[in-house]
């Protein structure tokens, strides 16, 4: 991406109104980039001052009476249906905000999974599926030092039939991740490995007619993703979560 | 002054009302919702009103006359947004008045010209340091779509779809505006940072 198109965008990056792909370009952009990321830094700076309070006006007290008064007597329900109205605005309260917080869980770990298919894919569309290729594990874990700021657990599972291709580097969750290639027939299975603290949100999903399996281990958060059938790539999975 | 409008302006995204539920209701329901998804805004209504127009008396008669607009309309109210909704009464309002004062001297504004904001120069990160009193400035010195775009979204706080409800424009209308907006804001704080030194 060139800095004039990624200042265009900068403001929408800045405001969280990009969608995935695009926001993914600039987060990629910016960090490459000093004089965006000054931009950006220097738009959060704006915008605290400018949300501090100082700039906004509270409406007079005597207009909000006075509009009250134009629009009439309040009509209120009568005093009987009180107590049963309070309940039952508290009782649709608890449920909504309940299920606002399972969306929100959902939609988390939803996003999670759908980037890790997207990088899938895009690894596939651009060709460029491995960063260094190897079936050497001594050969992939290192390379991931010093390009990320872990050391991702390396396995080659050819013996189990699912031979180590090689390694790349993603991003995924906000952070750079290392993502080990697998492959079985002519399936490839991307591994996206990250340091995480938070656990569970485990499980399989399937997005856009890829299977993706979450599981966390060791303080790592690894997402495997593929188009292999899922009895395989759980079978894959076990062999991994076993070495 | 007392603030008026016609009774032609349009009532933003009116005709959207879709059969939604809970709109056929008694009236005693009526008042008692219109108090609380329309009511609840009134500090947003005069906080946008005032900075459109840049007069308390002002901005107390058009939100006054605002809210018995939406009062009146509320059965068009198709239940998702009140405060977007209530905005675009508001600013509906502020726009007719001010084109009524001013002679209809309104530029269409996206095709004004702007300088390029591509500079992040030491000396443009001073401007950071400036206070709260130049930035006022600036922002009351932007033409009105600006201003309200640039209130709408930092002081209000609402998402590009919430201004793009609220002021009835194209969601890629209201980045590239916003866009614009910022850049003239960053033009008149740096310009103010030189003359202070000077």
């Amino acid at each position: 991406m060139t800095c004039s198109v990624a200042r265009e965008l900068l403001g929408a990056y800045f405001d969280g109104e990009l969608d995935a792909s695009a926001e993914l370009q600039l987060r990629l952009h910016v960090a490459d980039c000093e004089g965006c990321a000054a931009e950006l830094q220097r738009m959060q700076m704006r915008r605290e001052l400018m949300r501090g309070g100082g700039l906004s006006y509270q409406a007079p007290a005597a207009l909000e009476a006075r509009i009250r008064k134009s629009l009439g007597p309040r009509r209120t329900p009568s005093s009987g249906w009180r107590p049963f109205l309070a309940i039952a605005a508290a009782v649709l309260f608890v449920s909504v905000v309940s299920v606002r917080l399972m969306q929100m869980r959902t939609q988390t770990s939803d996003t999670i999974a759908e980037q890790a298919v997207s990088s899938h894919v895009r690894a596939l569309m651009t060709g460029h599926t491995t960063d260094i290729i190897s079936t050497d594990r001594h050969t992939v874990k290192p390379w991931f030092n010093g390009r990320v700021d872990f050391s991702p657990p390396v396995v080659d599972l050819a013996g189990q039939g699912f031979p180590l291709l090689g390694g790349r580097l993603d991003y995924i969750a906000g952070r750079s991740v290392a993502t080990l290639v697998y492959g079985r027939r002519k399936h490839l299975i991307d591994v996206f490995i990250w340091p995480s603290t938070h656990d569970g949100a485990g499980g399989t999903v399937s997005a856009q007619g890829y299977n993706v399996v979450r599981w966390t281990r060791g303080g790592m958060s690894l997402v495997a993703v593929s188009d292999l059938n899922k009895a395989e790539l759980d079978q894959f999975v076990n062999q991994l979560r076993k070495e | 002054m007392r603030a008026t409008f016609s009774d032609t302006v349009t009532v933003s995204h009116a005709s959207v009302s879709e059969p939604s539920l809970g709109r056929t209701m008694p009236t005693s329901r009526f008042a008692a919702d219109f108090e609380q998804v329309i009511l609840p805004h009134l500090n947003s209504a005069y906080n946008l009103a005032r900075w459109l127009l840049g007069d308390d008396g002002d901005a107390q008669d058009v939100v006054h006359d605002s809210f018995l607009r939406a009062h009146r309309y509320f059965d068009s109210f198709d239940g998702s947004d009140g405060r977007a909704w209530l905005l675009g009464i508001v600013r509906n309002a502020c726009f007719t008045l001010l084109r009524g004062k001013k002679g209809q001297q309104s530029t269409p504004v996206d095709t004004l010209d702007v300088a390029s904001g591509g500079d992040t120069s030491p000396e443009r990160m001073l401007i950071l340091e400036e206070d709260l009193g130049a930035l006022r400035n600036c922002i009351e010195a932007l033409p009105p779509e600006y201003r309200e775009i640039v209130v709408l979204r930092e002081l209000e706080e609402l998402s590009y779809k919430e201004i793009s409800s609220a002021a009835g424009l194209p969601p890629g209308t209201v980045m590239s505006r916003l866009n614009r907006a910022r850049i003239r804001l960053e033009t008149c704080l740096k310009g103010k940072a030189k003359g202070g030194r000077q």
